[in-house]
C-alpha cells in the first residue's frame, strides 16, 4: 500500500464523520479523487454506518412490556424507600452506632486503667527482664532471685557403656541466653562422653538467671546422662 | 386529569415531579422508556440487561432530579445515566461470562408476536451484525453506538465516557476496522 493511501485510510475513520479538519479533509478528498481502493473503502466505512444504523434494532416488545416496565420501576423504587424507612439505616442504626462507639470507648478506657494500676502495684515486675547488667559480678544459680533454666535440652545419644554415667557440667549463662563459657565439673572418665555432653550443652537453650529485677550472667550447673544401649 | 399530563413539556412534569408527583414522572417514563431501552439494548446486547439497566436509569434520575438541571434536555440527561450505568455494568460483567439461554436475547414473553420483524424473522444480516457487535470490545461497542446510532459528536462522546477526543478517534476507527473484517461479506470490496 501506498504512503498516502496509509495516511488516508487512517484518517477515513474521522472523515466519514466529518470531524476531520478542513486541510486535511481536502487531502483526502484530493487522494480519493485519484485512488479507486481508498474510494471502495470509504464506501464500505459508509455502507457499514448505514448498516448498523438501520438493521441493528433491539426486538421490538408488546405494549404491555412497557405497562409491566414502568410498573417495576416504581415497585423498585418504593421498595428502596421503603427498606430506607424501616431498616436499621434511619431509625435505629443511630442508636446502633452511638452504643457501639460508646462501648467500645468504655473497654478502651477500662484497658487502659487496669494495666496503667498493674505498672503502679508492681513496677519493677513489669520492667524486670528489659534491664541488662552485663558488668556485674558473675553469680552461681544459688545467689540468684532467679537461677537460670534450661528452655530446650537434646536428648544425649545412647551409648554402649555397662553403666549409666552422668558428667556434670558448669555453663555460663549470659544476659543474652547464650552460653560463653563450659566447665567439667565431673568428668565421666571417658573423654568422648564429656565432649559430648559439652556439645550437647552448647545446642541447648536457656534462660537467663534474674537478680535484684535485672538479667544477671550465671553459672548453672548441669547433669548429662549417659544411658546405656 | 391524563391528558393534562400528556400534553405537558418535559420541564413542565418535572417541576411537578419535584414537587412530590408522581404521575408526572410515570409520563416522563411512557416518553423515554423507549428510547433508553433502544440504547441501552445497543450496548448490552441482550433483553435481559437491557430490561433490568433500563429500569435501573429511570430509578436513578427519579432519586437525582433534584439534581437536575432545566438548561440541558431531559433526554441528555437521561441518556448520560444509562450510558454510565451500562459501561459500569458490561465492565464488571466482562468478568463474569453469562450463557444466554435460547430465546431470551429477544425479549422472552413481552415479544411483540404482532411484529412480523421481530424472533424467527430476524435475517441473516440482522444476526451476523449482532454478533459483530457482541464480539466488539465495551469500550469500542459504545463508541461506535453512541456516534453511529445516537449521532453523538466526537466532544460529546469525550464529554459522556469521559475520555480524550483522541481516545475517541482511535477507538471508532479501531471498531470500524473490526466490523469491516468480521462483515466483509455484506460490504462492498
Amino acid at each position: 500500500m501506498k504512503e498516502s493511501c496509509k495516511e488516508t485510510r487512517r484518517l477515513l475513520s474521522q472523515y466519514v464523520d466529518g470531524e476531520l479538519e478542513f486541510s486535511l479533509a481536502a487531502r483526502v478528498e484530493a487522494h480519493l479523487k485519484v485512488c479507486p481502493d481508498c474510494r471502495r473503502e470509504l464506501a464500505a466505512l459508509k455502507a457499514l454506518g448505514q448498516m448498523v444504523k438501520e438493521k441493528d434494532k433491539p426486538p421490538k416488545l408488546a405494549d404491555e412490556y412497557w405497562d409491566w416496565h414502568r410498573s417495576q420501576v416504581w415497585k423498585r423504587i418504593k421498595t428502596v424507600r421503603r427498606e430506607r424507612q424501616d431498616g436499621p439505616h434511619r431509625q435505629g442504626f443511630f442508636w446502633f452506632r452511638l452504643a457501639a462507639v460508646t462501648g467500645g470507648v468504655a473497654v478502651v478506657l477500662i484497658a487502659a486503667v487496669a494495666g496503667w494500676r498493674l505498672l503502679r502495684v508492681n513496677p519493677q515486675k513489669a520492667k524486670a527482664p528489659k534491664v541488662v547488667d552485663n558488668l556485674a559480678a558473675v553469680l552461681v544459680s544459688e545467689q540468684c532471685d532467679k537461677p537460670p533454666e534450661v528452655l530446650r535440652m537434646p536428648v544425649l545419644p545412647c551409648v554402649s557403656i555397662d553403666d549409666t554415667t552422668t558428667v556434670l557440667l558448669r555453663a555460663l549463662v549470659e544476659t543474652d541466653s547464650s552460653v560463653s563459657e563450659i566447665k567439667v565439673e565431673r568428668s565421666s572418665g571417658i573423654e568422648l562422653l564429656d565432649s559430648i555432653a559439652v556439645n550437647n550443652i552448647q545446642k541447648a537453650k536457656f534462660r537467663p538467671g534474674i537478680q535484684k529485677g535485672r538479667l544477671v550472667r550465671c553459672w548453672l550447673t548441669v547433669p548429662q546422662k549417659f544411658r546405656s544401649e | 386529569m391524563k391528558e393534562t399530563y400528556r400534553k405537558a413539556s418535559d420541564v413542565e412534569l418535572i417541576r411537578r415531579v419535584k414537587s412530590g408527583d408522581t404521575r408526572a414522572f410515570d409520563e416522563l417514563m411512557r416518553r423515554y422508556a423507549g428510547s433508553i431501552y433502544r440504547l441501552v439494548y445497543s450496548l448490552a446486547r441482550n433483553h435481559m440487561d437491557a430490561d433490568d439497566l433500563s429500569q435501573e436509569t429511570f430509578i436513578r434520575a427519579y432519586r437525582a432530579i433534584g439534581r437536575y438541571d432545566e438548561q440541558y434536555r431531559f433526554y441528555t440527561w437521561l441518556h448520560r445515566i444509562a450510558v454510565n450505568l451500562c459501561i459500569n455494568h458490561l465492565k464488571r460483567k466482562r468478568r463474569v461470562r453469562l450463557v444466554p439461554l435460547p430465546g431470551s436475547e429477544i425479549g422472552g414473553e413481552w415479544q411483540d408476536i404482532a411484529d412480523p420483524k421481530s424472533g424467527a424473522e430476524v435475517s441473516e444480516l440482522q444476526r451476523d451484525l449482532d454478533r459483530a457487535l457482541c464480539k466488539l470490545p465495551v469500550d469500542q461497542r459504545a463508541v461506535i453506538v453512541l456516534r453511529v446510532k445516537e449521532e453523538m459528536s466526537y466532544s460529546e462522546i469525550s464529554d459522556v465516557l469521559k475520555i480524550p477526543v483522541g481516545t475517541v478517534m482511535s477507538r471508532l476507527s479501531r471498531a470500524r476496522s473490526r466490523l469491516r473484517r468480521l462483515l466483509k461479506e455484506y460490504l462492498p470490496v
